[in-house]
């Protein structure tokens, strides 16, 4: 055993929040619009406040078959903003998560890379066009997400919370349309600046694409190990031997990034990883705050009016993140409410609320229980998600704590185990498990120390994705201060 | 019984008003053709705009080739166009609908003035999906609302027109044209018609592509909660009408009502604090608009008590003063507010009819 090899490395820049046990709360329309007597019209203007540098993605300068010089802010004709479907996309996925919402806009199914090192799988039952698409259907393999998390439209005309709120369009049949909308944040050109960095190498993608693969444990929890054959070349001579694939089952959960500091993290690359350059990346810089801009909403309950504002900023220590380069510390941003207006003209049965007195109480609330309870938003809120979430979502400066991806090796992210390496972890852990009909299932702690004990090996440590963090440096120190830091 | 029927004495008077609005986010309004839009070279794996090229003419072609392997062009969606013939020449160019606009009016009259309960009461669901006495339910409700002249369904159906489809042996037929016409004209002077992508101009090359108003190509990709990835096959891009330029909406209300000034009030409220937009607004206000220039003339018919009073007034003749109509038409250019006052709801009196 070897501890120094799984201590050589920072945590994965992003973690998981699992979905919840229970089915998304799902109701019509009509029943959205009930759960308070107080429907509400009007706007709640914004600013954001960069805390790390802000980069939306526009034009990329490239060179060459595939170096990026520089990357532009994005501009939207001639202004420079950060557009509103990425204020909504961020707003969006952290309602889905912390309220136990369906999972919007997932993929439905993977294929097999060009390489062949993964495995093709679906999220979801998407068979037909799966197969259409040269998907090979592996029937050890399960759907990755659960079917109550896939938006559907035959729920006899039921949507959830995010929905309600944003509107959905199913594949077929009539949508609902969102009753919140976004403007563009602009940014004043001198707000912007030059010298943030961004690693990358040349030709292909740093870090490859996010295309998980069912055959490890790093998006998937893990089912078993499935053996197969493979075939190599040596001296000229083919020799077939049995391999172990790592199969996963369901995902682990949503993706969300640490925060961290930009510039010790890409120096963490530029200095530690070969073949690395840099670019340049044109951004909001930190501190600088983006133009007011306005959130409309259109008879919402005023309940979620007070979640929306809730989720915009949460705690004074739980910070979003949006745009490009969120693993490597860009984006961490702070929303301020510096106004809002009611619509004055709704029909005569919205009461309509007083602008003043409702911005004097919210500009600088402090959620609590009891705020929350009071504002009757806690029943909307998952409570064990909504903690999980905070500790990624933590945010106090200075950022002391680095997040890396795992390294390659030469043999890739994913080097192949050798099965008498896998057979010594079973003996060593004296886990008496067999190949059935070609598959091992193990239990989650089996699984967990199976893959802990080949990291400590040096073998494949990004094998299995909690084995990954918790063996890496500071980041039970990060979770411990993030658990006692987040009060909620 | 007693439906609204808008014309029973005729045509006794017309509000002419035209708007002239300025756009302050970009506008959507889809067409169902795609031209095919290029973002690098095919050497190139990375870069974003380093090579731009759109393609209107065969489009269809770029779009299924492949280049090494690699799909270089993607679709692009094309804002709205029309076909006019002048003389015999074919010529394309961009339009503003006036369906769109006046559906996005509609809308916001019924948001604003008809509770959620009772929207839905002129929408008629398919009769296999409903029991025929749950038809019959909802148009005897719908013509109870019309009954009750408070509620504003009589004021929007009056002004918009209704085609609440029911069998034509109904003893209630609930369609009649409606008292108002809507034109829309893009007002758009600037000499250069310029293509952005990302802040970066994009050369012009396809002489057959309209070329009337100033574009802005936008994308989007929908990111999987997952994997942080573009979701696949969710990358797509659309041309829209970029802001800044402008437009105007001339309405033509025969027999206006106050209600129906109320609805320009509550209209231009809306546009200009961008709770009105235009075309799709998705999520993200776009076609949010503002009215930076505002006319009204009316017209009333001699034979209405009105036209003396207007007269009386005094208010400047409408430019569009007609010697041979001046017999039948008294008209007046007057601001938006004096409109409430003028007596509109003497106008489908008739002189005499005291």
């Amino acid at each position: 055993m070897n501890d120094n090899i799984a201590k050589q490395h920072y945590p994965n820049p992003f973690g998981f929040v699992p979905f919840a046990q229970e089915s998304p709360t799902l109701k019509s329309t009509d029943e959205w619009l009930k759960i308070d007597e107080k429907l509400v019209t009007g706007y709640l203007n914004y600013q954001i406040t960069a805390l790390t540098p802000i980069h939306i993605v526009g034009q990329q300068q490239a060179e060459g078959k595939g170096c990026i010089k520089k990357s532009y802010f994005y501009r939207r004709n001639e202004k420079i903003c950060i557009p509103g479907t990425s204020i909504r996309g961020m707003l969006r996925k952290f309602i889905e998560a912390v309220c136990n919402c369906w999972a919007s806009q997932i993929t439905p199914y993977f294929l097999t890379e060009k390489n062949h090192r993964n495995l093709a799988f679906m999220v979801i039952d998407s068979k037909d066009e799966f197969i259409k698409k040269d998907g090979k259907v592996d029937t050890d393999l399960k759907f990755s997400l659960s079917e109550e998390f896939y938006p559907q439209s035959d729920n006899q005309g039921k949507i959830d919370l995010a929905s309600f709120l944003f509107g959905f369009i199913p594949n077929k049949g009539i949508g609902w349309k969102g009753r919140i909308r976004f403007e563009d944040a602009e940014i004043s050109k001198s707000n912007l600046t030059d010298k943030c960095k961004m690693p990358d190498i040349t030709g292909d993608a740093f870090m490859g694409r996010p295309n998980p693969s069912a055959k490890t444990w790093w998006y998937h929890k893990p089912f078993g190990i499935r053996r197969r054959k493979k075939t190599v070349l040596l001296n000229n001579t083919e020799r077939t031997f049995d391999v172990p694939d790592f199969i996963g089952s369901g995902y682990r959960g949503r993706k969300f990034y640490f925060h961290q500091n930009p510039n010790s993290c890409v120096e963490e690359y530029t200095h530690n990883w070969p073949s690395i350059y840099e670019f340049d990346l044109e951004c909001l810089e930190a501190t600088k705050k983006s133009n007011v801009f306005r959130i409309y909403f259109e008879e919402i309950p005023l309940r979620l009016l007070y979640l929306i504002i809730w989720a915009l900023a949460p705690a004074y220590n739980l910070k979003h993140k949006m745009g490009y380069g969120k693993a490597y510390g860009y984006g961490s941003v702070h929303f301020d409410l510096v106004g809002c207006k009611f619509n004055s003209l709704a029909y005569s049965k919205i009461d309509t609320l007083d602008n003043t007195s409702f911005f004097n109480e919210l500009k600088d609330i402090n959620w609590s229980n009891q705020t929350l309870q009071e504002k009757g938003i806690m029943e909307f809120i998952h409570y064990d998600t909504f903690k999980k979430l905070s500790h990624i979502l933590y945010y106090e400066e200075p950022l002391n704590y680095i997040f890396t991806y795992p390294k390659f090796s030469e043999e890739g992210f994913l080097p192949v185990v050798r099965m008498r390496d896998l057979k010594d972890v079973l003996n060593d852990l004296v886990i008496p498990k067999s190949f059935v009909s070609g598959i091992m299932e193990l239990t989650e702690d089996e699984a967990y120390k199976i893959a802990k004990r080949l990291s400590q090996k040096g073998i494949k440590p990004a094998l299995h994705f909690e084995v990954y963090q918790n063996s890496a440096n500071g980041y039970n120190e990060y979770m411990k201060t993030a658990t006692e830091k987040v009060s909620l | 019984m007693s439906l609204p029927i808008p014309f029973e004495k005729g045509v006794l008077g017309v509000l002419n008003a035209e708007w002239r609005l300025k756009l302050e986010t970009p506008l959507i309004i889809r067409n169902e053709s795609k031209a095919a839009i290029k973002l690098q070279s095919e050497d190139q794996t990375k870069g974003r705009g380093t090579e731009l090229e759109i393609v209107w003419l065969n489009s269809e072609e770029k779009l299924s080739s492949n280049t090494k392997g690699k799909k270089l062009y993607s679709e692009l969606a094309d804002f709205n166009y029309n076909f006019e013939v002048n003389g015999n020449r074919l010529r394309v160019e961009y339009s503003i609908p006036a369906s769109s606009i006046r559906g996005s009016l509609r809308n916001s009259a019924i948001r604003r003035w008809i509770a959620p309960d009772y929207r839905n009461i002129f929408t008629l669901r398919k009769k296999d999906e409903i029991p025929k006495e749950e038809i019959e339910k909802q148009i005897m409700q719908a013509v109870k609302l019309l009954e009750d002249k408070k509620n504003a369904w009589f004021d929007i159906l009056s002004l918009f027109g209704n085609a609440f489809d029911i069998d034509s042996k109904h003893d209630h037929p609930l369609t009649w044209a409606g008292r108002l016409k809507i034109n829309v004209s893009l007002d758009n002077d600037t000499p250069d018609k310029e293509i952005t992508y990302c802040g970066k101009k994009v050369e012009r090359t396809d002489a057959h592509a309209p070329q009337n108003i100033s574009l802005n190509i936008a994308n989007r990709g929908p990111i999987d909660p997952v994997t942080m990835g573009a979701r696949s096959g969710g990358l797509h891009f659309w041309l829209e009408m970029s802001e800044g330029q402008f437009f105007r909406i001339k309405f033509h209300i025969l027999n206006p009502k106050l209600n129906d000034l109320e609805l320009l009030d509550l209209w231009t409220d809306e546009i200009n604090e961008g709770f009105l937009c235009f075309g799709a607004s998705g999520g993200e206000n776009n076609g949010r608009a503002s009215i930076v220039e505002e006319n009204y003339e009316l017209f009333v018919s001699r034979a209405s008590m009105l036209s003396t009073k207007i007269e009386d007034l005094g208010h400047p003749k409408p430019s569009r003063s007609d010697l041979l109509l001046d017999d039948i038409w008294v008209g007046a250019k007057l601001p938006r507010n004096d409109l409430k006052t003028v007596g509109l709801e003497n106008l489908l009196i008739l002189k005499g009819d005291n």
